[in-house]
């Protein structure tokens, strides 16, 4: 894939805008949650996209991490 | 081939996502997410983080979304609450006027982002077993990052502690309560 950098940014920022819309907007709890995953996910493909701009490992496993930890919400 | 799909599978997620958002069941919601895990799911592949991918659909599409399922058929909570569309002026207009804010903010970040000329073009050919090998990632976390990754689960373990502790104390005021 050799899809600049940059779409995968404006994609997360896209996503972050929707779930925080979903946030603000819905009044039922268990929405308001799955637009937190959203807003997580998001947070993720950014820390993607930064590790694949370091190529560093440092990106994949902090996003690695942050899957891993979201088991729990 | 891979630039078309990495498209396809970005208009998927955002239409999922936008799903979630205006769908009127939960149960819609939950399918419209778990469409877009599997998107992102797909755009991790793509970008070469195999691991995380595999994660992804685990976690996310194994775990949460069972999870979210049992709860909205466990509590019944499948119909379109009335609720949810509750004719509350107020509420919907600062919630729309906070969420437009919020997004406005992250697009002119993202333009940012695109505006930036420190940002390198991602044009390096792809490691074959993927950028975020199982090895450099185990090295990686208990190595460098063990003081994080020893932090995160102090903390796991406090919400555990904290989820019993707060369903406890809500059957024992249901209790009282009948």
């Amino acid at each position: 894939m050799t899809v600049p950098v940059e779409h995968l940014f404006i994609l997360s920022a896209i996503l972050f805008a929707i779930g925080t819309a979903g946030f603000f907007l819905r009044r039922n709890v268990i929405i308001v949650l799955m637009s937190i995953e959203l807003m997580l996910n998001a947070a993720n493909l950014a820390f993607l996209a930064a590790s694949r701009m370091h190529t560093l490992e440092a990106g994949a496993t902090e996003a690695s991490s942050k899957v891993l930890c979201s088991r729990s919400s | 081939m891979a630039n078309a799909l990495f498209y396809l599978m970005a208009a998927g997620a955002v239409a999922a996502a936008l799903g979630v958002v205006l769908a009127k069941s939960p149960i819609q919601c939950v399918l419209s997410l778990l469409a877009s895990f599997f998107c992102l799911a797909t755009i991790y592949l793509l970008a070469g983080f195999q691991f995380l991918a595999a994660a992804q659909i685990l976690v996310y599409a194994g775990a949460i979304m069972v999870l979210f399922l049992f709860v909205i058929m466990l509590l019944n909570l499948g119909n379109p609450s009335s609720k949810d569309g509750a004719e509350d002026g107020l509420f919907r207009r600062k919630g729309a006027f906070l969420s437009v804010i919020v997004a406005a903010a992250t697009m002119a970040a993202g333009a940012m982002a695109v505006t930036a000329d420190g940002l390198a073009p991602a044009t390096q050919p792809m490691p074959e077993h993927g950028i975020d090998t199982i090895n450099g990632l185990a090295g990686e976390m208990f190595g460098r990052y063990l003081l994080p990754f020893e932090a995160i689960s102090i903390l796991l373990l406090a919400t555990a502690v904290a989820v019993v502790v707060l369903a406890k104390r809500d059957r024992k005021d249901a209790g009282k309560g009948s």
